[in-house]
């Protein structure tokens, strides 16, 4: 799959999920970049995204992702 | 390097502020304190003990009527055992001619009459030293400091004595005027009290002459034999020339039978006691010269210097240092006593003085 | 040990001196023996032996199963779940078993059955709290792949027992400290500078804030008869301070050392009481812990099948925000349940730094859009200096009121200091006598007022960068005596020492 067509649908999720329509993410977007993606919001977070690549996360992953570049090499290669 | 430097000039500048400020920390000085400041040799005797001897020998009185000087170093309550190690710090600094020494304390039992305060009076106004030390350990070694102790208190260890810094820091919220500029040792040491209270003998304890020929039926307080037979080895061993007293006082009956045992065993070793509560050519006033039920007051002293400071020109080769310059703070305290006597009393001194005199 | 104490500043002195002085491959070695020692001081037993080994054995044998069997996923959980089982079983058993006891008695008692259990109390090992935790996330760092086992047991009772953390933390985890902990170190002059500094700045919050402040608490609490109204108010808010200095003073003490050795450790306070709720409160206070029980307990519940399951379910009937928000709470509810638990074995501790933690959080987060609304229509701006003031007092207050829970000795006695609370006698503070003979006179409040208006200054730099950074770019004589002031501070007006006031001598009768 094309980086762009899983930033597309990285969109949707990060929208659907924080209730924002504005939200584009790009590699370098981090939660200090969204307001309300805090450690609760995460897992709904990280749930939604298993849910649409129909992937899993392990927890080490979910724990140590720094940035949604990280999540997007993840993906990636789970694909 | 220039680090270690750096590290070494940091920590010089810590203990030098740190020096001077322990020496601002403390409570109150006493005699023993006041030691220290005497010119080196400049004692002739050393008078050791409790209450009782700064409360009875007014010094600066013995000085202007024959010119020898005592050093007061006696603490409320002080612990016999402690005795050898006064005694051992005097002579490091002034090496006396004679050392009188108070055997009041002999009669009281030391566990029962454990209290802090009693120590630290003599060890926190000692300098740091190994005679320090030890004093402290031998203090608290035969005590039992647990829990059956009426007096225990946690902080009671030897950490606490020894780094007296310890308790004393907490002085911060007390520190007055004379911490910083220091005090003086009034009188040299003569605690001196115009009140009188009325003390009626026949309801109260004395001196029982015949309890002497009694056997013994009252034991000696172990530890306080120990200490006894302990200090008078000290005694022979550093071959000091040494005076025993017995204050006049109101005593006890289990007290006056432990101090006649106690009088037997240092005469037995060759020494001299005046007990003060047998002589025949001296009586205490139980209505004018006490100021509580056990101590002379400023009267009754007057009568006692006069006694003992005679008996000791008499007895003894000491010298005579009125006049010399190096001496005259004696002078002064004696005149700041009388005219702090007259302050008080509203009388002269030297009236009171006469009278005794005949 | 106690941090503050005379024995462990020479126990200091003296490891760190050999740390430095012997070659640098036995450097962890020694950092071993040391941490030995201080695990086994005052408590070397059988039974306290026992406890470490067992705990060691647990994590390095099932540490290196997880590993080799990390391809077979049934057996490496195998290996966990009996890994996490011992390690978590003689947790409960040392510090819990007594809870139970006293549960299942009042039980009994209510059902008038005429039997109660006997309670027993164990010995347990300083750090136990803390290194069972630890231990655990090991194990479950090995399963997770973010970390390899460590073969040699020393090495792995080292990152057990590593002596600083022991008292109080903070939580480590074996990825971030490998390498530190088992390298080579040089000595630094400079780390040995800025940790000194750190270690003395703790050192002052423990001695002369901390302990201050118990003073006074001690004081109205131990006689909630004499102590009432205000004195219980102002005791009540200066409890949340006595915890604070005295936790984040241990763990600046705890840094400073680590700092000189040449580990580095994860902070656990960021100026927290500048916090506008309680849940930005949570995340800068005890910061460590919150993480571990993020990370092992918060996570995999909300992620769980169970928790997805339940969160499909609610969704049908309750709609997406509200099925999402349930699962969170009930997640949350578990985790402060067990943060409570964590703090001591006792009711006061689950409900005060638990459950009522919990409510005020859940509280905050369904009130928020409400409050939004109302500060909306009544034109209550909230980026200004008077309404974020508000909020970090509103935080204070409600964390000072689930501190009574905690600092009380039974759930009863806590309903009694709030009793307490509102008898009326604003005199107390008024009539210049009153509140300096509970525990503190006028000169300790004196001395309390400044360094608490200094421990504020520094708390609120803090928040713009490293505090110490800043102070060692000023000059040398600046820095030298800020340096002298803050030890001569400690050695002056410390609580320590014999405890009554040496004056009380000058009133003796002798």
């Amino acid at each position: 799959m094309e980086n762009e067509e899983i930033y597309e649908r990285l969109n949707t999720v990060f929208r659907d999920v924080f209730d924002d329509e504005s939200i584009v993410v790009k590699p370098e977007t981090t939660s200090k970049d969204i307001e309300d993606w805090d450690s609760l919001e995460h897992i709904n977070l990280v749930v939604a995204v298993e849910q649409e690549f129909g992937i899993k996360f392990n927890m080490n992953e979910v724990t140590t992702m720094k940035n949604v570049g990280e999540m997007v090499d993840i993906i990636k290669s789970r694909i | 390097m220039k680090k270690v430097i750096k590290s070494i000039i940091f920590l010089l500048i810590l203990c030098i502020f740190f020096y001077n400020i322990i020496n601002i920390f403390w409570l109150e000085k006493n005699s023993i304190s006041y030691f220290y400041e005497e010119p080196k040799n400049s004692l002739d005797i050393a008078y050791i003990g409790s209450s009782t001897v700064f409360c009875h020998f007014n010094s600066v009185l013995a000085y202007d009527l024959y010119g020898f000087t005592t050093g007061i170093l006696a603490s409320p309550a002080q612990p016999f055992i402690l005795t050898k190690y006064v005694m051992d710090e005097c002579e490091k600094y002034q090496k006396p001619k004679l050392y009188i020494i108070d055997i009041y304390q002999l009669a009281s039992e030391l566990n029962k009459y454990y209290e802090e305060v009693n120590l630290r009076d003599v060890t926190d106004a000692m300098k740091f030293s190994r005679n320090r030390t030890n004093a402290i350990k031998a203090f608290l070694e035969p005590l039992d400091l647990g829990e059956n102790n009426p007096n225990y208190k946690s902080g009671d260890n030897y950490i606490n004595y020894e780094f007296s810094f310890l308790l004393y820091h907490n002085m911060w919220k007390h520190l007055s005027n004379k911490n910083f500029v220091g005090s003086l040792d009034l009188y040299k040491g003569f605690l001196c009290s115009e009140e009188t209270v009325q003390i009626n003998p026949q309801k109260e304890y004395y001196w029982k002459e015949d309890l002497v020929k009694l056997p013994n039926v009252v034991e000696f307080p172990k530890e306080n034999k120990e200490f006894l037979d302990d200090l008078l080895n000290y005694i022979h061993e550093k071959n000091l020339n040494v005076l025993f007293v017995v204050p006049p006082r109101l005593y006890s009956e289990g007290r006056n039978i432990t101090l006649n045992q106690a009088i037997k065993i240092i005469k037995e070793n060759g020494f001299e006691v005046i007990n003060f509560n047998t002589l025949e050519d001296f009586d205490v006033d139980y209505s004018k010269e006490l100021f509580n039920g056990s101590h002379l007051n400023v009267y009754g002293a007057t009568k006692y210097t006069l006694y003992l400071s005679k008996y000791l020109k008499e007895h003894y080769d000491l010298p005579n240092h009125k006049g010399d310059e190096a001496y005259a703070s004696w002078e002064n305290e004696y005149v700041r006593f009388k005219n702090d006597f007259k302050v008080l009393t509203k009388k002269d001194f030297n009236k009171v003085l006469n009278k005794y005199s005949n | 040990m106690n941090l503050t104490s005379l024995v462990f500043l020479l126990f200091c002195i003296i490891a760190l001196g050999i740390y430095f002085i012997v070659p640098k491959k036995f450097q962890w070695f020694i950092l071993l023996i040391s941490s030995i020692i201080f695990l086994f001081w005052n408590n070397l037993s059988v039974s306290t032996v026992i406890q470490a080994l067992l705990v060691l054995l647990a994590s390095y044998i099932f540490g290196i199963l997880i590993d080799k069997y990390r391809d077979n996923t049934v057996k490496s959980k195998i290996f966990l779940v009996i890994g996490i089982a011992i390690i978590l079983g003689q947790l409960i058993c040392l510090k819990y078993t007594n809870l139970f006891s006293i549960t299942i008695n009042h039980i009994l008692q209510l059902l008038h059955i005429d039997f109660q259990l006997g309670l027993s109390y164990f010995n347990s090992l300083v750090g136990i709290s803390y290194y069972s935790l630890i231990m655990i996330s090991y194990l479950v760092d090995i399963y997770r792949g973010a970390c390899k086992s460590q073969k040699n047991i020393f090495k792995c009772a080292l990152f057990m027992s590593y002596f600083p953390i022991l008292t109080s933390g903070p939580f480590i985890r074996y990825n971030d400290i490998e390498k530190d902990l088992y390298g080579k170190h040089k000595f630094n002059y400079d780390s040995m500078c800025r940790g000194l500094v750190r270690t003395i700045w703790g050192v002052f919050k423990v001695l002369v804030i901390s302990q201050r402040l118990g003073m006074f608490v001690d004081t109205v609490y131990g006689d909630l008869a004499t102590y009432t109204g205000f004195y219980t108010v102002v005791a009540a808010l200066f409890f949340p301070l006595q915890l604070y200095t005295n936790f984040s003073g241990s763990i600046d003490i705890i840094m400073g050392i680590s700092e000189i050795i040449g580990i580095h450790l994860p902070e656990n306070f960021t100026a927290p009481f500048f916090s506008k709720t309680l849940t930005e409160f949570w995340r800068n206070w005890h910061i460590t812990l919150g993480a571990w029980l993020r990370d092992y307990i918060f996570y995999p519940l909300l992620k769980s099948n169970a928790m997805q399951n339940l969160t499909k379910k609610t969704k049908k009937i309750f709609g997406k925000k509200a099925s999402k928000k349930i699962s969170l709470y009930l997640s949350m509810l578990i985790m402060w349940t067990i943060i409570g638990a964590w703090h001591g074995g006792a009711y006061t501790f689950i409900i005060g730094s638990g459950l009522l933690q919990f409510l005020i959080m859940v509280l905050e987060d369904t009130l928020e859009p409400l409050s939004n609304k109302i500060n909306n229509k009544l034109g209550i701006k909230k980026d200004v200096f008077s309404y974020k003031l508000y909020q970090i007092i509103r935080t204070y207050l409600l964390f000072s009121f689930t501190m009574i829970f905690f600092r009380a000795s039974s759930v009863g006695n806590a309903v009694e200091i709030i009793k307490n609370m509102f008898v009326w006698n604003p005199w107390v503070l008024l009539d210049n006598k009153s509140i300096f003979t509970a525990g503190l006179d006028i000169q300790d409040f004196r001395v309390l007022i400044i360094s608490l208006i200094t421990l504020f200054a520094v708390d609120k730099l803090s928040r713009s960068g490293s505090v110490r950074e800043k102070l060692f770019k000023q000059n040398i004589i600046f820095r030298w005596g800020m340096l002298y002031i803050l030890i001569f501070a400690i050695i002056i007006l410390g609580c320590y020492g014999v405890g009554y006031d040496p004056a009380a001598f000058i009133y003796r009768q002798f």
